[in-house]
């Protein structure tokens, strides 16, 4: 095993080939940066060029690739609070905090650094395990993925905060939105309306941005203000980042642990990029005392899940080398070019190609450390960003949002999805609804449905008994019985301290009264299916409507002073809720309106056009930009869209009215 | 200004409009200037990683080749529905002009026969390129279950791994159960095929079935090799004789009519990747589209590359593809009302 090893790295050390894991590294970053795009299209571009190289240059570009693109998403995380991919969306709510309290340099700095330390750690346990690889996922089967998914549901425990009625309301209706679609027992449309896009799932990208981006860049625009709110006190300096690393280190404990955490949870296959770093800030919330400020800028909140999501990517390979099972559409991709290289997943790469496995080690070991030193010495130039004001900034970075979340599906859909779901984002925002459990729970919801049915099938009841599942619901019930200990209580003084019926109705009561209509209608919807189609859907639901009717009893009932004070909520929106509560109503309609007129824009000119006009119009009308500042904005923002995404990565446009009702123009200009 | 700046923009869309009219219809001419500097997109009904993405991905580094003018022939993928969506586009929406070309799943031809949602395009009304290669379809068991053979699987319960309803592992499960008898308990809900696969290994599961003898020996040669499985049964419209002793589905079937079926239902193996062009393409841009096909098929690098890689080719042109079709749309509805039941649509 130690020459396998050490044959892989001298063979890493030869100048083109780490030239070439160093060119991999580069387009991971870029790759990482912008929202929507990165492992999948990344090695999708990348696989091609590797036709002609040897083996080991392949992986070495291709994992360099793969490993940054995890590293740089939490650029846009923290200065724009828009993931740069789903495995980034926890590091938003400290993350974004602290960039808006003028510490985005110590942020960044903190951020990097749990990458590398987390990246390493998932390379290391990867070459660690090698010999146990194969009996270890062996012996994972159904039934330890259904206790995985019911521990990382048991998180939304930790992460509803102070709010637990609204969570757990949140959570049931973040797996019923995983249920839509076509029923994987039965077959069932389950509340598709009859389109195709609903049959397929809601896709993960534009939900993500919509619930987690979208909101943070309409604060931006309501507000008017840069990212950094009070602009005296930015500190974006290397000084800034090195203290942030040195943060880091300090919680080192920290780090470890989510590291380990997302490495062993990216073995699991179909647990997914997006559930792990919220499993992992989960965590840190449950088990960090000292002095807890998540969700208003606790450094810990960026150091945890970016350590964790950096670890998966260790995880990922060890169950795609041994096992060929892809844990995410990255590692499928990274599958076909095992075959172009005439190497099969499995065994042989454990004995026979064991040179390759640990060139895949260190490929990824290096990459993270190359990565993590190129974003320190960078970020300056990125950090900067934090102080150019709104009317700038929020036009583009719409626009280049609406283009990322496209990559979700490739149809409009997408961008329904995206705008209703920032809708809903930031009304949740507004009313101290948390997010994350939606989140949780829609991410979740297929893996806990599918290997319930599977684990049931198969096992019957004995699935409960076997060992690792028992120890992981003895986790799960620990990680949740602390909060439910503390939510009880609060709920009882609430309801103690009630002053009798004060019925108020304002935004939050009818946003409560909407929550409760939908998930009523979706109830009368389902009441035809078949039990194997209905059972997940419907107790979801049910869980949905009973806490959202006893949150309703508290909105119409009790006082907002009975409420345990926002600010002292961890995981809440993260922002201050002082300042959101005097936003001006008009202002947050006005732009959904503009988000709204653009998609009828775009349906009727062409998603690229639209996009175009969307940052002209709303730059210079909406902020009052200058008629020069609006042009250069759309016009650069348009032509490099349209050399990424349309030369570069052949997307197919979505079809305009334009388009249709002109095919001759659409033959020229294949974007309409 | 704005009215000024405003007017303009309107004369300049309106000459750019004219100018691209005319010359796309002076364009319409001959078929090597017509492709001259042009890129064609193969559209492709699945994610990237696959073996219908390989497949394509290889077609398109060599058919360009072919075609007079020497076009570029770039990859796009869209995946959705179960390649309906792709199989949608490339009947109704892509450009008709011989441009695009596509690949959807093997079954997608038949899938107005089998009155899938949504399905609603006439088979053969797309431009027939053809199919690169036929595949067998097997049922298979892991070494360690107690069904070891065809006839076990009517002694002992098989329990078989599916990906959901309507997918090839679960049609086949349920076929063989409805058709023959056989004890199969289904298990469906698994994301895919490698998850069944360690299922299997792990002892959950006896076995599946609907998996590519060609996915087999490309992905999992081990389980050849080091006699890991047990082939139960082989479906195809004829034997492969890389199976000599491995039982024929249609051979197993006692009635004409349940022939029939397993016919209808095995004719997806003849055309297993299957490649269109949108219907309406100009007749000489089609047969030029055809023709490159055919020429790639033979071709020493593309097939030296596609052994390379462990691609079988065993190729059906465009117009064998329609004859085909042509022979399955003439069966009798009850015999597809019952091949549908059989199948569990």
């Amino acid at each position: 095993m130690i020459d396998a090893a050490l044959q892989a790295l001298v063979a890493l050390a030869d100048p083109v080939r780490f030239a070439i894991l160093v060119g991999g590294v580069l387009v991971g970053l870029v790759l990482g940066v912008i929202p929507g795009l990165g492992g999948v299209v990344g090695l999708s571009l990348l696989i091609p060029f590797t036709y002609n190289l040897d083996t080991y240059s392949a992986f070495a570009l291709l994992l360099g690739m793969a490993a940054t693109s995890t590293v740089s998403d939490l650029i846009p995380a923290v200065l724009f609070g828009v993931p740069g991919s789903v495995g980034a969306a926890a590091t938003v709510i400290d993350g974004h905090t602290l960039a808006k309290k003028g510490q985005a340099g110590r942020a960044l700095g903190a951020g990097y650094a749990a990458a590398l330390v987390g990246g390493v750690l998932g390379a290391v346990l990867l070459a660690a395990v090698i010999p146990l690889i194969r009996p270890f996922v062996l012996h994972i089967g159904s039934p330890e993925l259904l206790s995985f998914s019911i521990f990382g549901l048991s998180m939304v425990a930790v992460l509803s905060g102070r709010a637990p009625l609204k969570g757990f309301a949140g959570a049931g209706l973040g797996i019923m939105l995983a249920m839509i679609g076509s029923g994987s027992q039965t077959g069932t449309e389950r509340w598709t309306f009859g389109t195709l896009y609903l049959w397929d799932h809601f896709p993960l990208v534009p939900f993500t941005l919509g619930l987690f981006a979208m909101p943070e860049l309409a604060e931006m625009a309501i507000m008017r203000t840069t990212i950094a709110r009070e602009s005296s006190a930015i500190d974006f300096s290397l000084r800034a980042q090195w203290g942030g690393a040195r943060d880091a280190l300090r919680h080192w404990w920290l780090v470890l642990r989510c590291g380990c955490l997302g490495a062993v949870l990216g073995t699991v296959p179909g647990l997914g990029a997006a559930s792990i770093d919220w499993i992992a800030y989960g965590h840190a919330v449950r088990t960090e005392r000292k002095a807890p400020a998540f969700g208003e800028g606790d450094i810990r909140g960026v150091i945890a899940p970016e350590a964790s999501n950096n670890a998966k990517e260790g995880g990922h390979l060890i169950t795609t080398i041994a096992f060929g099972v892809p844990s995410g559409a990255s590692m499928a991709v990274l599958l076909s070019a095992f075959l172009l290289h005439g190497l099969v997943p499995g065994p042989d790469m454990l004995t026979k190609h064991l040179d390759v496995t640990f060139l895949m080690v260190w490929s990824l070991t290096l990459a993270h450390v190359i990565g993590g030193l190129i974003c320190f010495a960078a970020s300056g130039t990125f950090a900067r960003v934090a102080s150019v004001p709104a009317g700038k900034l929020v036009p583009i970075v719409l626009g280049v949002m609406f283009l990322s979340a496209f990559q979700g599906s490739q149809s409009w859909g997408d961008l329904y999805t995206l705008v209703l779901f920032g809708a809903v984002g930031w009304l949740m925002k507004l009313l101290n609804w948390p997010r994350p459990p939606l989140m949780l729970g829609f991410v979740l919801g297929t893996v806990f449905e599918r290997n319930l049915f599977i684990s049931t099938e198969i096992y019957g009841a004995a699935w409960i008994y076997r060992p690792v599942v028992l120890a992981v619901l003895a986790v799960t019930l620990w990680v949740v019985l602390g909060p439910l200990k503390n939510n009880v209580q609060d709920l009882v003084r609430t309801f103690r301290s009630a002053r009798g019926p004060r019925v108020q109705f304002n935004l939050a009561v009818a946003f409560n009264v909407a929550v409760l209509a939908v998930v009523g209608t979706a109830l009368w919807q389902a009441r035809d299916w078949p039990w194997e189609a209905k059972l997940v859907p419907h107790s979801a639901a049910y869980t949905a409507l009973i806490f959202a009717a006893l949150n309703l009893l508290t909105e119409l009932f009790f006082s907002p002073a009975a409420q345990p004070a926002g600010s002292a909520a961890p995981v809440h929106s993260g922002m201050d809720t002082a300042m959101t509560r005097h936003a001006p109503l008009g202002r947050s309609l006005r732009h959904f309106a503009w988000m709204i007129c653009f998609l009828a824009v775009a349906y009727g000119i062409g998603l690229l056009p639209g996009i175009f006009f969307l940052i002209l119009l709303h730059s210079r009308f909406e902020f009052g930009e200058r008629w020069r500042t609006a042009v250069i904005s759309a016009v650069a923002t348009t032509v490099l869209s349209w050399v990424v995404f349309d030369q570069i990565f052949s997307l197919v446009w979505p079809q305009s009215i334009l388009g249709e009702a002109m095919p001759a123009f659409r033959a020229s200009l294949d974007f309409i | 200004m704005l009215h000024w700046l405003g007017r303009n923009i309107a004369i300049a869309a309106l000459c750019a409009t004219t100018l691209s009219v005319a010359v796309s219809v002076a364009r319409a001419q001959d078929v090597e200037s017509f492709y001259k500097r042009k890129t064609i997109n193969v559209v492709i009904g699945f994610s990237p990683g696959g073996g219908y993405d390989l497949y394509a991905r290889v077609l398109a580094r060599f058919m360009g080749q072919h075609i007079p003018g020497k076009p570029t022939i770039v990859p796009q993928n869209m995946p959705g529905a179960g390649t309906l969506r792709a199989a949608m586009y490339l009947y109704s929406v892509a450009p008709k002009d011989g441009t695009v070309i596509g690949t959807f799943s093997r079954s997608m031809p038949m899938a107005p026969l089998m009155k899938l949602p949504g399905a609603n395009f006439d088979a053969m009304k797309f431009t027939w390129l053809g199919s690169i290669t036929k595949d067998t379809v097997v049922c298979l068991s892991w070494n360690t279950s107690p069904v070891k053979s065809w006839d076990d699987m009517f002694k002992t319960e098989y329990t078989a791994g599916g990906e959901g309803k309507g997918s090839d592992p679960d049609v086949y499960a349920t076929l063989i159960k409805k058709a023959f008898g056989a004890k199969v308990k289904l298990v469906t809900g698994y994301p895919g095929s490698a998850d069944i696969a360690l299922a299997m290994e792990r002892g959950e599961l006896d076995g599946l079935c609907g998996i590519s003898y060609s996915t087999i020996r490309s992905t999992h040669p081990a389980w050849i090799k080091d006699k890991l499985v047990n082939i139960l049964v082989q479906g195809a419209l004829e034997p492969d004789p890389l199976m000599p002793n491995v039982p024929f589905m249609i051979d197993l079937a006692e009635t004409e009519q349940k022939k029939q079926i397993l016919r209808v239902t095995l004719a997806s193996q003849a055309m297993a990747r299957p490649f269109v062009a949108p219907p309406g393409v100009p007749a000489d841009r089609a047969q030029a589209l055809q023709k490159a096909f055919d020429e790639t098929m033979k071709d020493p690098d593309f097939l030296a590359e596609a052994k390379k890689l462990g691609l079988d080719v065993n190729p059906m042109a465009g117009h064998q593809v329609v004859d085909l079709l042509k022979q399955l749309y003439a069966t009798p509805e009850d015999v597809l009302k019952e091949t549908r039941e059989l199948m569990g649509y």
